[in-house]
């Protein structure tokens, strides 16, 4: 298994595609946004947090077109099915590698560009750490938009469409801390209702994704 | 009595039973919609405060709970084709779907139309609304996985997968916007417990006009789920037939 996520990570970050894709998504939302808006920094402190999560949400489910498709269609899918490995294992090391090559990186990233944003450096350190506490439930969730575009032929975002609605209630539980804390309120029970959103969706999500491969697969 | 239930999983089964009872529910739902409906528009004294527009609430509550008793079902029927693969379960959800949609637009419009005097505004960001809101989104990205996956067998199992992880997350989300926001929405009216119920007057057409609903529900599926298994067969007939001339 760690023969897997090494490899699928050497793979990203050397065709780079993998790594700096979602960081130029990220960086292009969080800049696209006050312009917009227009150069009111106070409403761009107001919303910076909830730039900042909708920034990470689209980075991280944007490119999930090409998840398992390679796997699929060189045949490595059906070896490892066929193999020792339990599918979900190897469901799991993909979505790890999801988070690291897409979900860490942009949490390193948030609180810089939160200055940007007229956030704060001490706001934007928890914005970044509700963020990397978030961001492997959003990776377990696009780990099964991925599987569900493995049925995808007509090259459209339906993966991305179908996961969306999912980030919502991660979405609610990011930002709200985030306020709770500029707001001097106790920001601790979000960061970590969001924390037990994360643990019960890497448990359980890669069962519902082996689900989907092996409906492809029979297919 | 269980095994008589599972009979009609059986297409030419249900065929047969949906064929039969398709005018009675038919009969039965327009008698009760017609009943409810009129009595409840023309029969019923006016708010003291919110004048005539009180009458929304004929439509808006059986669709709002049709709503989501539509989405249980499909839960209900996608978890069944999951565990027993019976084929009727998926396509009866698939024929719920859009049916469930459209009593979630409309309870939407009806809630609008109404909030616009009485709240002066259409739309406000209040818990039930909101979830209201995700519900509706939920609907039409199951409804997605239908369109765009083009095998049927994997439609079937990624819908239902999508129905389920929809549920929970739709479940968690009405959690996290009831902590996020305070509402202006009222509380439940047509519980059992409770001394804030509605007035008597507008209980008993609003029950008929919800008993209207759920029968329209029903029939509606009933004949959808029936259309899509002839569709089915014919699919399965052409494919047939194209072996054949091969």
């Amino acid at each position: 298994m760690l023969t897997l996520i090494t490899r699928d990570l050497r793979a990203n970050f050397r065709l780079g595609s993998g790594i700096w894709l979602p960081l130029t998504m990220f960086l292009t939302i969080v800049v696209l946004i006050p312009i917009g808006i227009g150069p009111d920094i106070e409403l761009h402190s107001k919303i910076a947090p909830a730039i900042l999560w909708i920034g990470v949400v689209f980075s991280l489910f944007l490119f999930l077109d090409r998840m398992f498709g390679p796997d699929l269609e060189d045949g490595s899918l059906d070896r490892i099915a066929a193999s020792d490995l339990p599918l979900e294992k190897y469901v799991w090391s993909k979505i790890i590698v999801l988070w690291i090559s897409s979900g860490l990186l942009l949490t390193i990233l948030a609180p810089f560009l939160g200055l940007l944003l007229n956030l704060p450096l001490q706001v934007g350190l928890i914005c970044s750490s509700s963020i990397v506490v978030g961001s492997p439930a959003l990776a377990a969730i696009g780990c099964l938009g991925g599987g569900i575009g493995t049925f995808n032929r007509h090259g459209n975002l339906l993966q991305t469409v179908i996961v969306l609605p999912l980030s919502i209630p991660i979405l609610i539980f990011g930002t709200k801390s985030v306020i709770a804390y500029s707001n001097g309120e106790p920001y601790l029970p979000w960061v970590l209702q969001l924390s037990g959103i994360s643990l019960a969706s890497i448990a359980i999500f890669p069962f519902f994704i082996s689900y989907t491969l092996k409906t492809v697969l029979e297919e | 009595m269980a095994t008589r239930f599972w009979k009609f999983a059986n297409p030419h089964h249900f065929g047969k039973l949906v064929a039969a009872s398709t005018p009675v529910l038919w009969s039965f739902s327009f008698l009760f919609l017609m009943t409810g409906l009129l009595w409840g528009f023309f029969f019923t004294p006016d708010d003291f405060r919110q004048g005539s527009t009180v009458k929304i609430i004929f439509v808006h509550v059986p669709s709002a709970l049709m709503a989501i008793n539509c989405w249980l079902m499909m839960l209900v029927s996608s978890i069944i084709w999951m565990v027993r693969r019976h084929r009727i379960s998926i396509l009866a959800a698939k024929a719920a779907a859009p049916v469930g949609l459209s009593f979630t637009l409309v309870a939407l419009i009806s809630g609008g139309l109404w909030g616009q005097p009485m709240w002066g505004t259409f739309w406000a960001w209040d818990p039930r609304l909101t979830s209201f809101l995700i519900l509706f989104l939920h609907y039409i990205t199951y409804q997605l996985t239908w369109i765009y996956i083009a095998d049927k067998e994997s439609a079937a199992n990624i819908s239902s997968l999508v129905c389920l992880v929809g549920s929970v997350f739709a479940l968690l989300s009405r959690y996290a916007i009831n902590l996020w926001n305070q509402g202006l929405h009222q509380g439940a009216t047509l519980s059992l417990d409770q001394e804030t119920n509605i007035h008597n007057a507008y209980y008993i057409p609003l029950v008929i006009c919800i008993l209207g609903f759920v029968l329209l529900f029903i029939t509606l599926v009933l004949v959808r789920t029936r259309t899509e298994i002839i569709h089915n067969q014919i699919e399965l007939l052409e494919k047939h037939g194209r072996k054949h001339n091969a």
